[in-house]
């Protein structure tokens, strides 16, 4: 009960200060049109350049696809890392041992507060800006299509942050996490579906972009395709297989860490 | 009922850790490293009572840093106990964390973009208080602490002096039976020193809070504190009331000498007399009172100096514990 | 003049010394900035492989492209790694000291702080253009238009760095707003350059010079094209003498704040 009043009331505060400095809003929204804009534009010319299909995809799938990852890297979930980083550096991970809550709960939901209100102001914005330009695939209209959605959302969600998590949380051993983190980024970058669509793989690829967990946390774009009708709960499967390994890796790993902590300091 | 907030009995701390040992290869040392062990807090023991004001004071890397993790539960002693308010904070740190108020005077916790309301009721709801609790209790900090002329401001545009108001009183929302402070007073102006010295003063006395304060600030511990535990090299070297602090060199008398004219000559001083500075407008004398006394001291420095003033004074307690550390250091 | 790149040398050389002590993150560094470098190669070239040749841009010209844009990079955010500090430096009031140094202010804030990681992109890129000429069997003139072209771009990519970080002087949460404008910069110069046609090319031209330091030098060494290069020389020096005006008019607007560091 309380760790659900306390997660409101991380999210509600921090939607309030986001609300107010909007900051951060602004920096979102142009590095979605940054990113997925251009990249859509591009995409958009090499599709009519190959009369419309490659791969047997067509744009408009690809471009759901790509959108849905940029969408979810709204988030910002992967900055979890540098947040632990910095608080292990600073101390501050001291000072939040010292209060009667439970560390990592509290920085994930802090991680989800910070990027909630940019995710949902720019989705709807976005969803209804490519649905004129661009209109809908046929996939998403049928009925399984936002309950699935919303599932693999979550697990992607929780995903995200166990994968980043875990890369933060070797700032208790390792001086400098950013090497790791980077290649962590980058392979869910790539097997995500990010700047190429996972429509557009090649088939090794595409294996390794569906059993690990680096593509398992960007399930969200595979929602757009026709086999998403009957893979999903493959897929979801799959996202729940790796929560629960890399939920049991995180939780091993705090607690090495806390012990490390109370016998060598810091 | 236990009327100690804080006993600490035996308590020492050892880290090792893996020293490069120039002489060997590097080979060696990624695998089989030297093992180095530093004693961090070496066997001390004391205890608080409840409404106690504490200062816990010494130089840098003293050890003080170490033992207050160590009540807070950060930290593992290698051996020893501590007992807070009854909770062994080894296995209890979650329960003891309610019961425990922390500033650090160069860390904020407060949220920076919104009115200090806003951190307060989140704190409110971190340390699992009722709505309507948080909101009394709100309430009687903005009044206690004088915060209402700046409430409805952001945190970050306040000046030094009112956010560390905010950030005690964010310190005390759940109302802790002990506070710990941490250099609370570092930046401050004198006069929201006094101000926040006196608002811990209040809290004291009306909530019955145990202060327990690091400080290097002298003030703080002269006006807040009335006991002083030094530490020094992992060691209590100290632990007395702190106006019995003042005392300690007492048989060390200052006497300034200011110059009719000029100083021009600097002689060698009577037994028991000693330059603390010299130059040609004032001279500065420490004198053992064991060995000559006051009385003596003044004619045979009369004798000595043409002056137009003189000034005889204790040690003032900056002076008094600056002595205790370099003293105890050439000790050691 | 000489006393100003005496005193960056002398700046840089002792930032490295001083991060060259954590040897092992160092190494960390290099080898993770070129994992992370060949990311990109990997998607683009996959993209060849899936879409085919567009704009007459094959998997080696990719491989050019993140050689270019990895080594103007490395070079600019190496040595002059205090750019991207800017907003921070602003932020919490470290500027002012920085603005009492008797050196030239936008030499001294860029060599304030060298960046390790930086060093990996410098490596990588060389190995990419090295590739690149091999791929395309380069000749002497073709290498030789690298070598100037890298120069130019890292101009450019200077210039542009200066600008965007020059922001920072106009907002309160400045470093996200810098990065995120950076991004609009940097990652269009990642992209596949055949892909950039008709209005994109204009804009990533002319308006954002994302092109300048990566595409554009590749599609000259590739076709020989000595218009494309006078084009890209002239847009530099514009860029430059831009930026400067930039970062000296924000000095100018220049304000302080009393800052205690935030922890959450």
């Amino acid at each position: 009960m309380k760790e659900i009043r306390l997660a409101t009331k991380i999210l509600k505060t921090l939607v309030k200060d986001r609300i107010q400095y909007l900051d951060r809003l602004v920096v979102d929204t142009i590095g979605v049109i940054a990113r997925c804009g251009i990249l859509l534009i591009l995409y958009w010319y090499v599709f009519k350049l190959s009369n419309g299909v490659i791969n047997g995809t067509t744009f408009l799938f690809a471009a759901w696809s790509i959108f849905f990852y940029f969408s979810f890297s709204v988030l910002r979930l992967r900055d979890i890392s540098r947040e632990i980083m910095k608080d292990i550096q600073t101390g501050n991970v001291e000072v939040l041992f010292s209060k009667p809550i439970s560390y990592l709960s509290y920085r994930m939901w802090w991680q989800v507060g910070s990027g909630i209100y940019s995710f949902v102001v720019i989705t709807l914005l976005a969803v209804v800006a490519l649905f004129f330009i661009i209109g809908l695939p046929p996939t998403m209209t049928i009925g399984i299509f936002i309950p699935t959605l919303i599932l693999t959302f979550f697990c992607g969600a929780i995903l995200s942050l166990f994968l980043y998590t875990i890369v933060g949380l070797l700032s208790f051993w390792i001086e400098d996490i950013n090497p790791v983190f980077w290649i962590v980024d980058k392979a869910v970058m790539i097997l995500g579906g990010s700047y190429l669509p996972v429509a557009l793989f090649p088939a090794f690829m595409f294996k390794i972009a569906l059993w690990s967990p680096f593509g398992a946390s960007q399930f969200v774009t595979h929602t757009v395709y026709e086999t998403w009708q009957t893979n999903w709960y493959q897929l979801v499967g799959i996202q729940l297989f790796w929560i629960v390994l890399l939920g049991l890796v995180v939780y091993f790993m705090f607690e090495s860490a806390k012990k490390k902590v109370s016998v060598n300091g810091g | 009922m236990n009327s100690n907030s804080i006993t600490v009995s035996n308590l020492t701390k050892k880290f090792s850790f893996s020293a490069r040992n120039s002489s060997s290869g590097w080979l060696k040392n990624l695998f089989s490293p030297e093992t180095k062990e530093i004693v961090a807090v070496n066997d001390i023991s004391f205890s608080v009572k409840h409404g106690e004001r504490i200062a816990f004071i010494g130089p840098n890397g003293a050890g003080k840093s170490t033992t207050i993790k160590m009540l807070t539960g950060i930290l593992f002693p290698t051996s020893g106990k501590v007992n807070i308010l009854g909770f062994d904070p080894t296995k209890d740190r979650k329960k003891l964390a309610y019961q425990i108020g922390t500033v650090f005077g160069q860390r904020s916790q407060l949220l920076p973009n919104l009115p200090i309301t806003d951190s307060l009721e989140f704190f409110g709801v971190m340390y699992d208080m009722p709505e309507k609790e948080i909101k009394k209790r709100i309430a009687e900090l903005v009044e206690l602490f004088d915060l209402s002329s700046f409430i409805t401001q952001p945190v970050r545009k306040l000046s030094l002096g009112q956010r560390m108001r905010a950030e005690v009183a964010a310190s005390l929302i759940h109302k802790p039976k002990i506070i710990l402070l941490d250099e609370p007073t570092i930046g401050l102006d004198v006069v929201a020193k006094k101000s926040l010295r006196d608002l811990l003063l209040k809290i004291n006395k009306e909530e019955n809070t145990t202060i327990f304060l690091t400080s290097h600030d002298v003030g703080d511990i002269e006006s807040l504190c009335d006991r002083t535990i030094v530490i020094n090299h992992g060691v209590v070297i100290r632990d007395l009331p702190t106006q019995d602090l003042a005392k300690t060199f007492v048989y060390e008398k200052y006497i300034d000498l200011v110059a009719l004219s000029n100083f021009n000559n600097f002689p060698e001083l009577p037994e028991g007399i000693r330059y603390s500075s010299k130059d040609k407008n004032k001279i500065t004398v420490v004198v053992d009172i064991n060995k000559i006394n006051v009385q003596e001291s003044l004619k045979k420095l009369l004798d000595l100096f043409e002056v137009e003033d003189i000034d005889v004074y204790n040690a003032d307690l900056e002076t008094v514990i600056r002595h205790i550390y370099e003293r105890d250091s050439t000790s050691n | 003049m000489m006393k100003e790149l005496y005193f960056a040398l002398y700046a840089i050389k002792k930032n490295i010394q001083s991060s060259a002590e954590l040897r092992t993150s160092f190494l960390m560094n290099i080898v993770g900035m070129s994992i992370n470098n060949t990311a990109f190669i990997i998607l683009w070239g996959f993209f060849v492989k899936s879409v085919g040749v567009i704009g007459g841009w094959t998997v080696a010209d990719i491989i050019g492209l993140q050689g270019f844009v990895a080594l103007c990079f490395g070079i600019v955010f190496s040595a002059g790694a205090g750019i991207r500090k800017l907003a921070d430096y602003t932020a919490s009031g470290a500027f002012d000291r920085f603005m009492l140094s008797p050196k030239n202010l936008l030499v001294r804030i860029a060599t304030s702080s060298f960046g390790v990681s930086a060093l990996g992109d410098i490596v990588f890129g060389i190995v990419c253009l090295s590739i690149y000429a091999f791929l395309i069997h380069a000749t002497i003139y073709q290498i030789l238009l690298i070598a100037l072209l890298v120069i130019i771009s890292t101009i450019v990519f200077l210039a542009a760095a200066i600008v965007i970080y020059s922001t920072s002087f106009f907002f309160t949460d400045a470093s996200s707003v810098t990065g995120s404008l950076f991004e609009l910069f940097l990652t269009p110069s990642l992209f596949h350059g055949g892909a950039f046609q008709g209005a994109m090319r204009f804009i990533f031209t002319f308006a954002i010079p994302s092109l300048l330091i990566g595409a554009l030098p590749v599609e000259i060494v590739r076709d020989i094209s000595l218009g494309k290069l006078l084009l890209v020389g002239v847009l530099a020096i514009f860029w430059f003498v831009i930026s400067i005006n930039i970062f000296n008019r924000a000095i100018k607007k220049y304000e302080s704040s009393n800052f205690m560091t935030f922890g959450n």
